[in-house]
This record gives structure tokens, sequence and C-alpha cells, in this order.
């Protein structure tokens, strides 16, 4: 048996909860449902702040800049808060349908969103700066370490703009559809699971690229760890971990994290330390210490389905919501 | 694991009634809550909650491989309707009227994520009698439509004669033998012949029509005459065929609207025997190359067919016969697209004393059709699992559907197949009857389909 994650505090959402994210001071956990709602909480203690009708239809993504809170959804619009008083201050709009994705630079000053084709830039007061339209629906955006770099998966293609002339820097193609695009912290790898049941990704400069195959199930789920030197994946009973330091994963054995009883969905890296939690459907959820290897550190049972996770960036605590509605915030230092 | 959610897929070109059926659907009390996916042009007349627009959107799992692609589009909104799942029974998803039916179907069976949480129920295409020919003839996206089909509503019947309907139900019926065909107005078809439809079930029946178990033909119609004499063959564009509404004058995309083959053999009798037997003769007749005829040449009775020029508003051919008694005219297409018909010498209409259609064979040669085949036997089971992969590894592309229901050697249950594309799911149903008779049905639907083939292939799958 491993060790059972105290709880720190609970709170029920309305829904389904379909997003969560943290402040990068921590003093704010954001959790969006399948309602269109969006709550605020006092991190550390649990105490609800504010409940933003944010979005009519779901809401689809949330994210934090440097002071702004940004909610995307299924109204067709991303929106802009002011977390204190729980205000809106722009509403953006998407382009086309559902606003499904939203990434803010590393520095916080600037956002951009995806919904269908359209991929807009935005500064952090919700001036538009840039847009693009790209061949197929955007899967995912990611920006690299300096902000400078804008990745966008598009069907079989990962588009790369420059965010400073607009310009596109480049398209990587690969051969079947990519689900997602995630830039290593240190900006030198961009990395995409493919719909042909691999992980694919391309070393900046040289944009050599490579295949990591072998998957049971699409690779729906990537995070990069704070240093770079790890990608987690999913699409297996495992989750499946790539490391990045030395020559590269090419040709190695990835780490093969085994707890769960039904493949994991969900993955959160911490944004500082080697951690990373792990969230399935059998309601499980498991921190691992990357540094350690293989071993699970510790684990908790949800009341539900997980549908979401995240680590607080100061703090030693983790969150998690259940389909059910249930958001817990745990401890997660032995 | 909680049940499968239900979705049925509602396809058909724009104007064909597809809105007007959809927003029967949604109005009918029938006590469901229907999510619905609907495209981007789509124009639902009624305050419904869950109404998502979808942009249609295809995910290749790997290069070009139309077998191969599904629809990123429904992944994602079907995912997040998963999280509303406590709020509708069933899903609709209304595609563009250019939609490939293919990719859609294919998500329900090849994404692991979707096909563990919702169950493809059928496929329904509204067509619209008055243009179907027009859009079968120049349209792929139409073919697939029709091919697709569980079920097909032939809307819009008020606009067209009977002896036209029966014409447009036949050329479906050569597209796709095995789907459930209504006639309507309005789109008013009863809910549950296009809800709960069970298309992809396996426990569900297979019911073919038994004329494509019939071998095909090189035309589409005979009709057998009593000649004394002589008579006239009339036909042209719009001859003397009374149309009580307004009638377009390009409808005949599919060969050439100006040339009609068409061969006369004498037979000893009346009756369906002596049509029948003019029929199989007339096989061979057709192979042999028609011999040009413009208007005014006379007809008489050969195993050379004439090749009919019909240029002008109608064409007159004068029929000579050596001597009176029964004749069997046979045409390439039916007589109702050409408004071929026979006249006495003194002008009055001759009718035949007996007519059959044919199943055309162009339908398999060019454009897409259905093959069934019907046999008595016992089937190997590895004998035909090899032999249907390779059909589907390599013929996958233009098999849109198929199905089968097979005595497997050995086995009490009734052992049933169906795929779309290369993607195949097959299990033991329910057991045989005591008394009831154990065969093999099996039917595609697709492009280039060659059924001397596949029943050859499936006949060495038999054991001995």
């Amino acid at each position: 048996m491993i060790r059972t994650l105290p709880t720190a505090w609970t709170a029920t959402l309305d829904d389904y909860p379909t997003a969560l994210a943290v402040s990068r001071d921590g003093a704010v956990l954001a959790a969006g449902t399948a309602s269109g709602a969006v709550f605020l909480f006092d991190a550390s203690s649990g105490d609800r702040l504010h409940r933003l009708q944010a979005h009519t239809g779901g809401v689809l993504a949330l994210g934090f800049g440097r002071t702004a809170l940004a909610s995307a959804g299924q109204d067709g619009h991303a929106r802009l808060w002011e977390v204190k008083r729980g205000e809106q201050t722009a509403a953006l709009a998407g382009g086309s349908g559902w606003v499904s994705h939203l990434q803010w630079t590393p520095d916080g000053k600037r956002l951009a969103t995806a919904a269908g084709k359209h991929v807009k830039l935005w500064d952090a007061q919700g001036q538009l700066l840039r847009q693009w339209t790209a061949s197929a629906g955007i899967n995912g955006l990611a920006f690299n370490a300096v902000g400078g770099l804008l990745g966008a998966s598009a069907g079989a293609e990962m588009l790369s703009w420059r965010c400073a002339d607009g310009g596109l820097d480049r398209t990587l193609k690969w051969v079947s559809t990519l689900l997602n695009a995630h830039w290593s912290p240190d900006g030198r790898v961009l990395a995409a699971g493919s719909l042909d049941k691999s992980v694919h990704f391309w070393r900046v400069g040289s944009w050599q690229d490579s295949k990591m195959g072998g998957y049971a199930k699409k690779p729906q789920a990537l995070a990069w760890s704070a240093d770079s030197k790890h990608l987690a994946t999913t699409g297996e009973d495992a989750v499946i971990v790539w490391n990045f330091s030395g020559k590269g994963p090419e040709g190695s054995r990835p780490l093969m994290l085994q707890h769960h009883l039904r493949a994991p969905e969900q993955l959160a890296a911490h944004p500082k330390k080697p951690l990373l939690l792990s969230g399935s459907p059998d309601k499980t959820l498991v921190l691992w210490d990357l540094k350690l290897g293989e071993a699970p550190q510790a684990s908790a049972t949800l009341d539900d389905a997980v549908t979401t996770l995240a680590f607080h960036p100061a703090l030693p605590m983790a969150f998690a919501t259940a389909a059910s509605g249930a958001l817990t915030a745990y401890w997660i230092d032995p | 694991m909680s049940k499968k959610i239900p979705v049925t897929v509602l396809t058909g070109f724009l104007g064909a009634g597809k809105t007007t059926l959809l927003n029967r659907i949604l109005t009918e009390q029938h006590g469901q809550r229907i999510a619905v996916i609907e495209n981007e042009f789509g124009e639902i007349g009624i305050d419904q909650a869950l109404v998502i627009n979808a942009d249609e959107e295809i995910f290749e799992m790997n290069n070009g491989c139309i077998c191969c692609t599904v629809r990123g589009d429904l992944i994602r909104i079907l995912g997040q309707l998963l999280k509303r799942r406590d709020k509708f029974d069933r899903i609709l998803v209304e595609t563009t009227g250019m939609a490939d039916p293919g990719p859609v179907a294919q998500t329900f069976f090849m994404d692991e994520d979707m096909k563990a949480q919702f169950a493809l129920d059928g496929l329904v295409t509204v067509v619209d009698a008055k243009h179907l020919l027009l859009h079968l003839d120049d349209s792929e996206e139409a073919q697939k439509q029709v091919a697709f089909a569980d079920v097909i509503l032939l809307n819009k019947c008020d606009l067209v004669s009977a002896d036209e309907l029966d014409m447009v139900e036949r050329r479906v019926r050569g597209v796709n033998a095995m789907a459930k065909l209504i006639r309507t107005t309005n789109a008013a078809a009863p809910i549950d012949a296009v809800l709960d439809v069970g298309g992809f079930d396996l426990n569900r029946a297979l019911t073919l029509n038994p004329d494509f178990l019939a071998p095909e033909y090189p035309f589409e119609w005979a009709g057998l005459y009593k000649l004394d004499t002589g008579a006239e063959l009339v036909a042209g564009a719009c001859g003397h065929h009374h149309h009580g509404h307004d009638h377009g004058h390009h409808e005949h995309h599919d060969h050439d609207a100006h040339a009609l083959t068409v061969a006369l053999l004498p037979v000893p009798a009346s009756g369906e025997e002596a049509l029948n037997s003019a029929a199989a003769k007339a096989v061979r007749a057709f192979a042999n190359r028609p011999e040009p005829r413009t208007g005014g040449s006379t007809l008489e009775p050969s195993m050379t067919p004439w090749k009919l020029d019909l240029h002008g508003d109608h064409a007159h051919f004068p029929i000579r016969v050596p001597a009176a008694g029964h004749y069997v005219l046979l045409t390439e297409h039916a007589p109702e697209e050409h408004h071929l018909s026979l006249k006495k010498p003194d002008g009055s209409p001759l009718r035949p004393v007996l007519s059959k259609h044919f199943e055309h064979s162009h339908l398999h040669e060019e454009g897409v059709g259905s093959v069934g085949i019907q046999l008595d036997g016992v089937v190997d089971p590895s004998l035909f699992s090899g032999w249907i992969s390779a059909v589907l590894s390599t013929q996958g592309n233009d098999i849109f559907r198929s199905k089968g229901i097979l005595n497997v050697a050995g086995r009490d249950n009734r052992y049933v197949f169906q795929g779309v594309h290369m993607v195949m799911d097959g299990r033991e149903t329910t057991p045989w009857g005591t008394a009831e008779k154990r065969d093999n049905t099996l039917v595609f639907i697709g492009r280039n389909l060659d059924r001397a083939q596949l029943t050859a292939g499936f006949k060495a799958c038999l054991r001995a």
C-alpha cells in the first residue's frame, strides 16, 4: 500500500468540472464547469471568493496571466477577469464556434486563443494583436520559452508562427492528425500526441523529428517536467515518461508508471519540482516523483472519474476535480 | 459501465428535407431528450437547449487513407457532451449536404473513446425524389449518402408521378439493396422508423431486396408485345409523355441522353416464362456491338441490338416483324427515362402485355451499387475469416458497407458480421431455429463491385 494524500479542503462545484488553474502567485484557484460557471477559491484555505457566470454553454479552458484570469468557452468567446472583484474586463471573440484552447505566454503578458481554424493573439487587456487562420482545426497551442513563437497543431501539421511580425516561421508535417501541442519549458523541443497512437516531437534548431510509438491508445495528454528532462504521456495503462536528458529518448526505454487500474487520462506537472500527478477514470490520482523513478509516491481516491489536476506553485498542495463536481485540495508533502 | 448513448446520423443534400425531418423529430412527443449536432448551415427552427454546431473536420489516422479518417469535430463535441450525459438520451448528428458519411460512421468504430461511449444506431438519408437521379449521376457524395444509409426517406413524393417514383426507387435500390426505403411528403416519416433503427446492431436481421440476389442484366427493362404487322417506336427528350408538372430537361446525366440501346427478340408465346427466356437470350444479344440507327430507319427482330439516335424532340422508328406474334423489346434504360413507347400503325398507343424491370449492371461497373449473395451451405470459419479480411483490406476503400449472416460449421448460432470500409465487427448471435433453413446471406455496398468475384470468393469458403 502506498501513502494516501491527506485532504486539505474540499468544495462542491455545480456541474462536471472541465478546467482548473492556479494563479502565478498561488493565491487563487479557478475551476470551470460544463455549466459555464467559473469558481474562484482562496487556494490555501478553500474559501470561495466568487462564482462567475463566465460562459453560456461549458467552460473549455482556463489560464492565469500575470494579473488576469482568462476563460474560454462554448459561447464563442474568451473572457478576461479581474480576480479580486470577480469582474469581467474584456470579452474576446474567438472567430468561429467554441473557443477550445487558450495559452498565455510564459511571462503572462500575452494570450493566444484558438476557435476552430482561427488563432488570435491578444495583449493582457484584450487588445487583438495578431490573427491567423490555419488550414485545419486547431487541437493545441504552445508558446516557446521566450514567447516569441506560437506552436499550433492543425490537422497533421504543426505550425509555428512568429509573434513579432505574424509570419509563419515553419510548418512541420506529420502523416497523422496531431492532438495537442507542448513546448518544453526550456524551449528546445516541441512535442505532440498523434492520432496514429504515437508521440511526435521536433528538436528546435535542427527541427529533426522523431516518433515514439507503441501506444495502445491515442496520447491525448502530455506534460513536460519543469526541468524539461521528462515528457509524461497518456495512451497506456501506465503513464509513459520519456527521458530527454542526455542523448534523448530515441532508442531508450521510457519510465512506465504503473498504478492505475484504468488508463489515466489526466496529467499535471509541477511548475518547479520534478513531480507529476496522474488521474484516471478509475477515480484515483497518483503522485509520482520523476527523480525517484517508477514507484508511486502517494495516491487518493475521489468519488468519481478524475477530470482535472493542478499543482500549487509554492505550497505543498495539489488540486483535483471529479466528474461528480467534487473539488479536493491535498497536502502532497510526506 | 453505463449503457452506450445511441447516435443517429442524418444525411442528405441541401433542400432534400433534412431540416424538416430534424424539426419533426425534435417537436414530436417521443419522450426522448435529443442533443443535436448540426452542420454550420443548419437552421433548426426550434428553441432547443442542446444544439451544437459542428465544423466538418477530417482527422487522419494515416496519411491519405480514406478508410482511416474520422471526424475530429465529432470526437471533440461528443467528448464534451459526455460531460453532460445526464441531460439527454440520444444524439442526432446532422451532416452537411456534401458530407462523406464514411468518416462519420468510422468515428464510432475507430476511435476507442467514441466506441466505448457511443453506439451508432443508424444512418438516415433524406433524398429528394424529384432531383435524386440528377444528384446520383453527378455527385459522389450523393451516391455515398444513399449507399451508406440504413434508412432512406424518398421525400417530396408529391412532386413526381407514380412512374417516376418507381423509377427513382429502383435506382435507389440499385445503389443500396439493404436500406429500408420510406416514401414521404414533407419528410413525414414515423419517428420509430428513423430513430432506433439498429442499422449497426448485429442482432438485427439482414433484410435484402430479393431482386439483388439476381444476376445482372445489361438492360433495365423488357416488355412483351403482341405485334400483328408492324408498329412504331417513339422516343425522345419530351416525347408524348404527359406530365402534370414542370419537367426538367437534364435528368439523365449518367448516359448519353441522345442514345439508347434496344433489342427486339421473337418469343413463341406470351407469359412470364417467355419474357424470362427472352431476357436470358438478350444477355447474349447485348454482348454484340450495337448497330447505330437514326430516326426513321426500320427495326427488325435481331440478335444484334440497335443504338438509337434520339436527337431532336422525338425520334420515330418503324418496327417490321416477319410474322404476327409475340415479341420482347429490351431497353438499356427504363423506357420512362426516354419517354419511349410503341404505337400501332393508326397512331394509338400499343402497350406491352407484360413487362419487367431488371437491374442494369452499369450501376455496378461505373457507379455505386449493391451485391447480395445468398447461398446454402456451411461456412468454414478460418477460410471465411481469411477471405473477408483480404476483401476488406484490398477493396475497403470502395466497399462502403458490408453485412452478413452466416451458417458456420459446428455452430448452432448465427454468425453476424458488419463493416464500414475496412473496419469490421462480427460475432455469434441468436441460435438458428430447429425448423429453420440455415443459409448464408451477405451484402456489399460500394463502388466497382465485382459480383462474380465476390460470389466465387465466398463460395470457396463453404465446406464441400
